[in-house]
């Protein structure tokens, strides 16, 4: 068992999902670090009450080290991450750029922890096995000054690919589980999409007319638990797929996934929770491998007339 | 995907154990923990509403409300043991999890408010979701200091309330004019039933509470 185990964590691909992946992540980490200092965030909430902050903030050892939180070590730190997460984005530099942006969020997160949420976790692990991965093998700026050209379609570490899956299924799946409020359940009426959608702490525009659409909200709430309670058969189904050829009939991520940018999409509408709707969405990309993506891309190609490289030659 | 068939060298064992620790990690540290305010002493309206129905299922099995908060305790004293285990790796290298996102969603909220006094009048400043006081509102509204404003303003879980009040006093007098005093506040918001709803087309709003002032 060991040694297929062994066998799995060292198989290879070509690096598609994972450098999608890779860019998505850089991004969101980026607008989510700018949008808070083009509004004055990084003033009011990292920074300490003597130098003009809201609060008394943490000192994690990344500002200790640079002595404390000041105007100075904040903007470094916050300057520092943007230019780290563009460089993870376009791969240049791709692993240290990811630990240096993982350091640098982990400090802006951790000075100030009750204004996180759960996206900066998924951003942060997304970060630490960017670093450990070959995920700036091809796509990148580090691919185009090895090997001259933006893609390379050489085999690299698969395991990347799949913890990062795993991860997503965690999320969900323990998301689901913890829900223990009665308003996600029979004997609480199915009431907690309706207050949700309702809460000012979240909501985006009066949303009172929902009370109009409350069995709707109701049903919402239903998917929603399914959707999070079962998310860990997505990749329970990715695993036994290749030895159960029954299993290949019916692709249990197509389901799975119209709900969640159905879900998404409804977070993002009326509600504002940051970046957690765009990181969960990068990291689906890793639900599908190299060859999936390459029947996709030949499916795109033909619907648009283009003919295959093989046949134009 | 392509596998190799020759015997794993040492450094694919090395890395095979990386990746089975940070599963394990990523599994264990992610079993959710009752907070400690659940499993106070004197429990809150809403965790005594959040505990109910474990309470009726236990006592469905023979056990009282002492017994089942025991049995609480435990996991969550356990859980937290677990999860200390593996803190270091977690902590500093950002594996981080704990996955309790929208576990348990009340209908009472509360939206914070700023007040300014001048010549002896009271005058809003902002108001949360407000058009017309809307005083700093982008900053207001980005998700991190919403965030804050409800975990640590108003839930109170941290002193921050205080020295927000001091920073409220210094960007108001800076930003306005014959600023005598500025007041912050949280008005609650009760979310009725859909049935009240439809006939009343607002949330209902209770008294200002958490209020603080600051005068030069």
């Amino acid at each position: 068992m060991w040694r297929r185990f062994v066998e799995l964590v060292n198989a290879k691909e070509p690096v598609v999902g994972l450098a999608a992946f890779r860019v998505l992540v850089g991004l969101v980490l980026f607008e989510e670090l700018f949008t808070a200092w083009w509004v004055g965030v990084d003033r009011a909430l990292w920074l300490p009450p003597e130098h003009g902050g809201m609060v008394p903030l943490a000192d994690p050892w990344q500002f200790h080290v640079l002595g404390g939180p000041t105007p100075a070590t904040v903007a470094l730190v916050l300057w520092g991450t943007m230019v780290a997460s563009l460089l993870v984005s376009a791969g240049a530099l791709t692993r240290v750029a990811s630990f240096v942006a993982l350091q640098g969020f982990l400090a802006l997160m951790f000075v100030n922890l009750p204004c996180g949420g759960g996206h900066d976790k998924l951003i942060t692990n997304a970060l630490w096995i960017l670093a450990l991965s070959p995920a700036g093998a091809s796509a990148s700026v580090d691919c185009r000054v090895r090997t001259g050209r933006w893609l390379d379609p050489t085999p690299r570490a698969w395991w990347p690919r799949w913890v990062l899956g795993l991860q997503i299924a965690c999320t969900y799946t323990y998301a689901g589980w913890a829900k223990m409020g009665p308003e996600w359940w029979p004997w609480g009426g199915w009431k907690a999409v309706y207050i949700s959608i309702l809460q000012p702490q979240w909501n985006e525009v009066d949303s009172t007319w929902v009370a109009f659409a409350y069995p709707l909200t109701q049903l919402a709430t239903i998917l929603t638990m399914v959707f999070e309670c079962g998310f860990f058969l997505v990749p329970l189904w990715m695993a036994l797929r290749h030895r159960h050829v029954w299993l290949r009939r019916y692709d249990l991520r197509v389901p799975f996934l119209l709900l969640a940018f159905v879900m998404h999409g409804t977070l993002e509408t009326f509600m504002n929770l940051g970046p957690f709707a765009r990181i969960s969405v990068a990291y689906y990309l890793l639900l599908f491998d190299a060859e999936e993506y390459a029947r996709a891309w030949r499916t795109l190609r033909g619907l648009f007339g283009a003919p295959h490289p093989a046949e134009a030659t | 995907m392509t596998t190799t068939s020759a015997d794993p060298d040492l450094r694919q064992h090395l890395l095979a154990v990386f990746v089975a620790f940070h599963l394990t990690a990523m599994v264990v540290v992610s079993f959710p923990a009752p907070s400690r305010s659940l499993l106070a002493d004197e429990p809150s309206a809403s965790a005594r509403e959040l505990l109910a129905p474990w309470v009726a299922a236990g006592a469905r099995v023979g056990l009282d409300e002492d017994a089942v908060r025991g049995v609480a305790r435990g996991w969550s004293e356990g859980v937290r043991a677990v999860h200390g285990a593996f803190y270091p790796y977690t902590h500093y290298l950002g594996a981080l999890q704990g996955w309790t996102m929208f576990g348990h969603i009340t209908a009472e909220s509360a939206l914070p408010e700023i007040e300014m006094q001048r010549d002896g009048r009271w005058e809003p400043v902002y108001v949360a979701r407000s058009t017309e006081h809307a005083w700093r509102r982008s900053l207001f509204d980005h998700d991190r200091v919403r965030t804050w404003l409800h975990e640590a303003g108003w839930k109170g879980h941290s002193k921050g309330w205080s020295t927000f009040a001091d920073w409220a006093l210094r960007e108001v007098s800076a930003d306005f004019d014959g600023v005598e005093a500025v007041r912050v506040q949280f008005v609650p918001v009760h979310i009725p039933d859909p049935v009240d709803l439809r006939v009343s087309r607002s949330l209902e709003v209770g008294r200002p509470e958490r209020v603080e002032v600051r005068r030069p």
